[in-house]
């Protein structure tokens, strides 16, 4: 396997295969990253897309410094951030809910026997969270990066990154506490 | 040929002038309306690739103009909305210049400078300094310019600021008839400009893409929903601090005031037929500007 | 995971580790539901055209070079004949003055080399200061480009002007090769043009000259009431001379990058957009 390093020169060079497999390699944790952020499966492919472009646009600028991991989820956020930032996205989130709601009732019974319910109570409870505590705690549960490397990609202070984590965490916790009812429930599906 | 805007924005700082705004366009004219200050300029740099994208990306038969270079600057024409011209030049010069800028052959380019001149009516004065034109005949030679290379997409902003009622009705013939197999886009906020000839007009507000229609469709929108009634003046600033007005005139009965609302606004108005100037106020809550 | 595990230490002082566990688990229910291979495939493609084609790139630039040479003929018409004009008459004036006057003609050299360049430059920017700019962008030959055509013209002129003048004071300053007198005045005209394109890069036509010219003034001035500056640079040791030189060359290529950076895409030079 090619590091990352001889890919993107490959690629500098011309070589779509290089691409193929640079991409292929990060394509899901790029998605997952901007599916969690963003809550929308539509948007967040069309976002994905869209940080890949701005990856190849921008290659030649690549120098190599530090991983190319932590530049690619830089992009990322920073892509999510001006989507999110803009009206648009309060748009677009109010559609999404509308068409969910439909889909809810019409999916109900599969709900019921999927553990689809207790991923979708995690969403809505990460979703709540506001943007700048959502982005260290996706970027440190799910992609495992240590908060010196959040602090890179958030383009922030460690110090800042640890308080909005814990701040982060003290609000997913009491949210799921809150839900201990539902909590109840969820163990009779488990 | 497929003109394809998709998800486009435009940041400057922590201003969007643009933003993600989407459109298909295909052959014909295209007319994008709104106020000053709603981005159209920031969107036709986008379109002439003379300003980069935040985000999106602009597709021209599914190739990224950014990546094309000359291949697209071969086929586009740009008319900015404010530009200079070297005033001691006469036309003639000054086009045969932006011919060579164009890569046009000198032989093709020298047919080519007098078939433009023609057709923006500027062949007589053809061997004059361009320091004494008019700004109507600046303009139209700005146009010219644009024209030289033949281009399948041309974009012009504002074409028709500081033009004088006549030479707009002119230069709205001319568009009609160059359209033809090109994508004209057209940037206006005056719509009697676009009246006849634009395919389909988009309006843009505070940088978003409200609405994309044709004119007759914008129209219905608005029908039934302007009205017309007599006023006095003691009952003329609470009538416009409600509504949305459009024309007011004074006749021997009061002030007759035109207002654009859903529902009938008071007792005795009564509807009459909606105008492009009424789609204008309807959707950005301004009058619209019918002469400059 | 040991990755993991040595992540979590991190947050030993924030909070308990089984509260932290327990959180994990809670998030580790959340899937995402992944695009299937097809759809990644379609980004790929998309993609494609993004990757760069350094074999068109690398034909492209040479094609490019040989347009713009052809292209500065074209530009030739379009610089004021008053701007050649007027640096003929000074360079004839500089030589009769040093002739007559019996200054020393390595001064007046040193002095002179870079002005049709300093004053070349508003030709340069011609297209700029009157508003042209966006119109030329949108061309097949764009700004920069036409930037880069006439400051060739400019620098071939400059630089011809000074060689003529540097034969005709040859037969004076008999004890140094023309190499040396070459050296002269060239290092000083590297750095003060480099200097001069970053300027005019920043400010307006006339501002660009104001500032341009009483920097100019000063530094002549310098060179003319204290000898002993001028001697320095005169005397000074021909590895230095080329050292200086080197660096000036090197300045100038940046600020050559620059300008082809900034006027390749509007919103880098709004800021000094010239309103009609």
């Amino acid at each position: 396997m090619p590091t990352d390093k001889e890919l993107i020169e490959e690629i500098k060079n011309g070589s779509q295969a290089a691409m193929e497999v640079l991409v292929e390699k990060y394509y899901r944790s790029i998605f997952a990253y901007v599916y969690r952020k963003l809550g929308d499966y539509h948007l967040s492919y069309d976002m994905t897309q869209e940080v890949f472009i701005k990856v190849m646009k921008s290659i030649h600028n690549y120098k190599h410094r530090g991983s190319f991991k932590h530049w690619l989820f830089r992009i990322a956020v920073n892509q999510c951030r001006d989507y999110f930032r803009s009206s648009k996205f309060k748009q677009s989130r109010e559609e999404r809910e509308l068409v969910n709601a439909v889909k809810d009732k019409k999916e109900d019974i599969w709900y019921q026997l999927s553990k689809k319910i207790q991923s979708d109570k995690v969403k809505e409870a990460i979703l709540q969270l506001p943007d700048y505590q959502r982005e260290p705690i996706i970027l440190r549960f799910y992609h495992d990066l240590k908060i010196k490397e959040i602090a890179y990609i958030t383009n922030s202070k460690e110090a800042t990154v640890k308080s909005r984590l814990r701040q982060g965490i003290e609000k997913l916790r009491k949210n799921f506490k809150g839900g201990d009812k539902d909590g109840e429930q969820e163990k009779e599906y488990r | 040929m497929r003109l394809l805007i998709d998800n486009v924005s435009k940041k400057f700082k922590d201003k969007w002038a643009i933003k993600y705004f989407s459109a298909e366009l295909t052959e014909g004219v295209y007319a994008l309306l709104g106020p000053n200050g709603a981005g159209k300029t920031t969107l036709m740099r986008m379109l002439a690739d003379i300003s980069m994208p935040s985000t999106g990306r602009i597709l021209l038969n599914d190739k990224d103009i950014s990546l094309m270079g000359d291949d697209y600057r071969d086929i586009l024409g740009y008319l900015p909305q404010e530009f200079g011209l070297y005033k001691n030049f006469t036309a003639v010069r000054f086009l045969m210049y932006f011919a060579s800028l164009k890569g046009l052959d000198k032989k093709f380019a020298i047919d080519k400078v007098e078939e433009v001149l023609d057709l923006v009516n500027l062949t007589k004065d053809r061997k004059r300094k361009i320091g004494t034109f008019s700004g109507g005949m600046k303009r139209r030679l700005g146009i010219a310019q644009a024209l030289l290379n033949d281009p399948k997409i041309l974009i012009v902003d504002e074409p028709t600021a500081g033009l004088d009622p006549q030479e707009r009705i002119r230069f709205r013939n001319l568009l009609s008839e160059i359209a033809g197999d090109r994508i004209v886009f057209l940037s206006t906020h005056i719509v009697s400009d676009i009246e006849y000839i634009a395919k389909e007009v988009l309006l843009l507000k505070q940088g978003e893409l409200i609405q994309r229609s044709t004119l007759g469709n914008l129209l219905e929108q608005v029908k039934g929903k302007v009205w017309s009634v007599n006023v006095t003046q003691a009952v003329l600033p609470e009538i416009q601090r409600q509504f949305k007005i459009g024309n007011i005139q004074r006749n021997e009965s009061g002030i007759e005031c035109r207002i654009v609302h859903d529902e009938k606004p008071v007792e005795n108005a009564v509807a009459v037929h909606a105008t492009l100037e009424d789609v204008y106020l309807y959707f950005f809550d301004k009058g619209a500007i019918k002469d400059v | 995971m040991a990755n993991r595990k040595k992540n979590t230490d991190e947050f030993v002082d924030m909070m308990e580790s089984k509260e932290f566990d327990e959180i994990e688990k809670k998030l580790n229910y959340y899937f995402v539901q992944y695009p299937d291979e097809h759809k990644i495939d379609a980004t790929i493609d998309t993609l494609r055209q993004y990757v760069p084609d350094k074999k068109k790139q690398s034909t492209k630039l040479v094609e490019r070079f040989w347009a713009l040479l052809k292209h500065s003929g074209r530009e030739f018409s379009l610089i004021s004949k008053s701007y050649w004009l007027s640096s003929i008459i000074l360079f004839i004036f500089g030589y009769l003055i040093t002739n007559y006057g019996a200054y020393n003609p390595l001064f007046t050299l040193v002095i002179l080399a870079p002005i049709p360049f300093i004053f070349g430059l508003i030709e340069v920017f011609k297209g700029r200061e009157q508003g042209l700019l966006e119109m030329e962008m949108a061309c097949k030959f764009s700004a920069h480009e036409i930037m880069l055509s006439r400051m060739l013209l400019v620098g071939v002129f400059n630089i011809t002007l000074n060689t003529m003048l540097t034969i005709g004071f040859l037969p004076q300053v008999e004890t140094i090769s023309i190499l040396e007198i070459l050296l002269v005045w060239f290092t000083p005209f590297t750095i003060f043009a480099a200097f001069a394109l970053w300027l005019s890069m920043k400010f307006r036509g006339a501002v660009f000259v104001m500032t341009f010219l009483s920097l100019w003034v000063s530094f002549s001035a310098l060179v003319v009431s204290y000898p002993a500056w001028g001697n320095f640079i005169l005397n000074m040791h021909i590895a230095f001379h080329f050292l200086f030189m080197g660096i000036g060359i090197i300045m100038f290529v940046i600020q050559m990058k620059q300008l082809v950076k900034k006027y390749y895409y509007y919103e880098e030079v709004g800021n000094i957009e010239v309103t009609h």
